[in-house]
């Protein structure tokens, strides 16, 4: 049972995402575009953010790297429709805790989660 | 599934196609004749197999995933530049760059009914259209680099001949203000005279280069010493050479070396190599030119070198371009067009020799080599133009023909000068009206005249009894063969061609028999 | 025709996935990232399109065309600048292809293109909403916008209503506008809504794509 802030400019995705978390038992926090996600991040003090890669006003790697700035130790999994490999490799350049490819489904997105809060750093 | 099996055997009866057919699980049903013959496999051995292992590299260029989508239903087309070629084969036109057959290929489903039953493949060869395209291609790149070097020379060209105008403007000026036998009109006249010297050498130059590239230069085939041409155009060259601290060496036994051309061409080919050489030297270098006789291969071998700045490998290569030698800020520096090689090059081999040039890098000098066959005839004395005689004094009658009033003008006031009596006519029909008054000896008549062109000129006199013995001189600025034939089928005695050199000119009147009826 | 705010955000959420696979096939075929920029979704009457279309071409289009039939049946348009579609061709080629218009070997490039964006996009569609399309050979024409809105629109009934993408890519450091247009009939326009709606609620309700 975790706090989580899901970040997407789809509706549905947020809806969908909400709707798996919720049953398996966590608390969920949402936002859709970067200004506002950042924003969340501070006020609600997630443990972890499910991360969408496009969005129309700021991509998913710069909320990253905003949050990461102030908070090195945030907890960030990127979920995208965006299949190609470099962008795998950006995600995990940038400090990303994990990467789930959409369309979304509860066994890969809820494993994704319980492996980037089990690595707590030492 | 019947009407399927038909589908596909009438598109092998095309006979222009691979047609590959395999099941749901992608294991091959069908390998057409096509395919036989360009992959080598034939069908017995590949029915039955599995595509990615009889093609395993399908897997590891990403196109299985093709194979896939046309089993979900979709179909796909490959193209041929993205893959070049579904299926490795030997290419269908000998081409050096191409190690595959190029292809573009479509996967389809085989549909029965609703459901796919497994796959089907066209492959067509395309080689022969990349070829084409990749020609075209380099062409294009290279017409477009050719465009831009003419424009350069154009550009060029108009500066160097708007550089003289300058200097004859003023010196027009200079002589409507002062006296016309003083020493400043007399300066002036000179500095024009050169001028125009200068100009007028442009455009030989320039009507020399697009002659020969037409093939339209006239040359004289007479026998002529290839030595005394040399040792004459270096003793032309020589003063300019060593005023600008460059020493000029001939190395050459006096025997003579007998080819056959146009002596004055010949000397234009040693001239501008020299010209070359020593526009490319510095002060204190030296210019050598060597004359080998070799009676076994029947040639003679001239070289000129230099140890001047010589050239790279680039410039080597097109050193004979007359286009690409605008490029050369050091040439536009020199002043002129660079047309020099270029020309020497066409009249060269329009002897039947050849013209070579080598250089060990830059400066490390250059070296230009002449071979032309040797002629067995005997050289014929002195080739040079006499001037001729005065003209007589009961002066000769000469009517001049020429649309163009400022040549008519002209020539009339030189003829004039030379003792003859002139006149002048604008139009052909102009000019038979005053040939029948006038009742001239010699008619100079220019071919392209607006209404009745020359010829018809030339006809009508010779039709008519009172103008029929005049001695008929056409002036054009053609001068090819073709050109020659139909000024003499007109009745014309002489044909010379524009700009016709005074000299030339003074010389042909006076070589024309007087009055008693020549018909 | 009404379409409820559940569907619009699935259709959006659907067209943001399958053209995302859409870019990484591109992708794999031309060896360089694809950037993709959140495509524009929106619905209208066949007769509206131009308005909409307009928004990403304009004047000489290269349009690739494709007729899928089953359940859901109609016509699927990938439209591009007649520049643009010049321009990628450069692009993906190397300059290998004649650049002065579309000769015989770019055609074919910004057919397969084409085909690529629409076949994944309907792939996806097959997928999620458990529906089959099937795909015919792609065509490719070059006309004037107007022109190819007109036949679109005389070819079609009036009561059809075309889906619009309007998609930007970038590639290479180049920025490639294109519209990709789906028509359907009535009866093929509401089954597809239908499953439309069947696959939000299956992913409401956690567990829709197994």
């Amino acid at each position: 049972m975790s706090k989580i802030l899901v970040v997407d400019d789809s509706n549905l995705a947020r809806r969908a995402t909400r709707a798996i978390l919720e049953a398996a038992g966590h608390e969920v926090s949402d936002a859709q575009d970067g200004l506002a996600a950042i924003e969340r991040y501070f006020l609600d003090k997630p443990e972890l953010v499910l991360l969408d890669v496009t969005m129309r006003d700021m991509d998913g790697l710069e909320v990253l790297q905003r949050i990461r700035s102030v908070d090195p130790e945030a907890r960030i999994v990127f979920v995208t429709a965006d299949v190609q490999s470099s962008t795998r490799e950006m995600a995990v350049a940038g400090g990303a805790s994990g990467f789930v490819v959409k369309p979304v489904s509860s066994g890969p997105l809820l494993d994704a989660i319980a492996e980037a809060l089990s690595g707590r750093p030492a | 599934m019947q009407s399927n099996k038909a589908f596909i055997e009438n598109l092998d009866r095309l006979g222009a196609w691979g047609v590959i057919t395999t099941d749901t699980k992608l294991f091959v049903t069908g390998w057409n004749r096509w395919l036989e013959q360009r992959s080598g496999k034939p069908a017995g051995e590949v029915l039955g197999r599995h595509i990615f292992e009889l093609y395993p590299d399908l897997t590891s260029r990403g196109i299985d995933r093709y194979f896939r989508e046309a089993l979900e239903g979709r179909d796909c087309l490959l193209s041929q530049r993205f893959h070049k070629f579904l299926l490795p084969m030997p290419p269908s036109v000998s081409c050096t760059s191409l190690m595959h057959m190029q292809q573009t290929a479509r996967l389809m489903p085989l549909m029965d009914d609703e459901t796919v039953s497994g796959t089907l493949t066209l492959i067509e060869d395309v080689t022969e259209r990349i070829v084409t395209e990749d020609e075209l291609r380099k062409q294009a790149e290279r017409l477009e680099e050719a465009g831009r070097h003419k424009d350069d020379f154009l550009a060029m060209l108009a500066h160097e001949l708007r550089n003289p105008l300058g200097p004859i403007r003023n010196g027009l000026h200079v002589l409507e203000l002062v006296p016309g036998d003083s020493t400043e009109a007399r300066q002036t006249r000179a500095m024009m005279a050169r001028q125009v010297g200068h100009m007028a050498r442009i455009v030989d130059d320039l009507l020399d280069v697009s002659r020969i590239a037409r093939g339209k230069v006239r040359l004289r085939h007479e026998p002529c010493d290839l030595t005394s041409i040399v040792r004459d155009v270096i003793e032309d060259y020589r003063p300019l050479v060593e005023k600008s601290g460059i020493r000029l060496v001939i190395d050459s036994t006096p025997e003579r070396a007998i080819v056959r051309g146009d002596g004055v061409r010949l000397a234009q080919v040693v001239g501008n190599l020299l010209n070359n050489a020593a526009k490319f030297t510095n002060a204190g270098g030296e210019i050598r030119v060597t004359r080998e006789i070799n009676r076994k291969a029947k040639t003679v071998v001239v070289r000129v070198s230099d140890t001047g700045i010589g050239m790279s490998r680039e410039t080597l290569s097109r050193v004979f371009d007359s286009f690409a030698q605008a490029d050369s800020s050091l040439d536009r520096s020199k002043g002129g067009l660079g047309l020099g090689l270029s020309l020497a090059k066409g009249l060269t081999n329009l002897h039947g020799g050849s013209i070579e040039a080598a250089s060990n890098g830059p400066d490390m000098g250059s070296m230009f080599t002449l071979v032309f066959p040797l002629s067995e005839s005997e050289v014929r004395e002195n080739t040079t133009v006499v001037d001729g005689q005065e003209p007589a004094k009961h002066s000769k009658r000469v009517l001049v023909i020429e649309d163009n009033p400022d040549m008519g003008l002209s020539m009339q006031m030189l003829l004039t000068h030379l003792g003859y009596r002139v006149e002048l006519a604008a139009s052909g029909t102009e000019g038979l009206d005053a040939a029948r008054q006038f009742q001239p000896q010699i008619v100079l008549c220019d071919i392209g005249l607006p209404g009745r062109n020359g010829y018809e000129v030339a006809r009508a006199l010779r039709a008519d009894p009172d103008t029929q013995q005049a001695y008929l001189i056409a002036q054009s600025g053609y001068g090819a063969d073709d050109d020659l034939r139909k000024s003499h089928d007109a009745g014309f005695d002489l044909h010379l061609t524009k700009p016709v050199d005074f000299t030339e000119l003074k010389r042909v009147l006076s070589a024309v028999p007087g009055d008693p009826a020549r018909r | 025709m009404i379409i409820s705010e559940l569907q619009t955000d699935a259709i959006s959420e659907l067209i943001n996935i399958a053209f995302s696979r859409s870019a990484a096939s591109l992708s794999d075929l031309t060896a360089s990232r694809v950037d993709l920029e959140v495509p524009e979704v929106s619905v209208h009457p066949i007769a509206n399109i131009t308005a909409a279309l307009h928004r990403f071409v304009k004047g000489d289009v290269a349009t690739v065309h494709q007729v899928f039939t089953g359940p859901v049946a109609g016509d699927a348009f990938l439209l591009m600048n007649f520049d643009g579609a010049v321009h990628l061709v450069e692009l993906l080629t190397n300059g290998e292809v004649v650049s002065k218009g579309l000769g015989a070997s770019a055609r074919e490039v910004v057919t397969e293109i084409g085909n690529i964006v629409m076949n994944a996009c309907l792939g996806v569609f097959g997928n999620l909403l458990h529906v089959r399309f099937s795909f015919s050979v792609p065509r490719l024409s070059l006309d004037d916008l107007g022109v190819m809105v007109n036949s679109l629109i005389v070819d079609s009934n009036p009561m059809q209503h075309a889906l619009v993408v309007g998609a930007r890519f970038r590639l290479r450091n180049s920025e490639v506008t294109g519209c990709l247009v789906l028509v359907l009939g009535i009866a093929s326009f509401e089954l597809f809504l239908q499953e439309v709606e069947a696959w939000a609620e299956r992913s409401l309700r956690g567990g829709a794509n197994e």
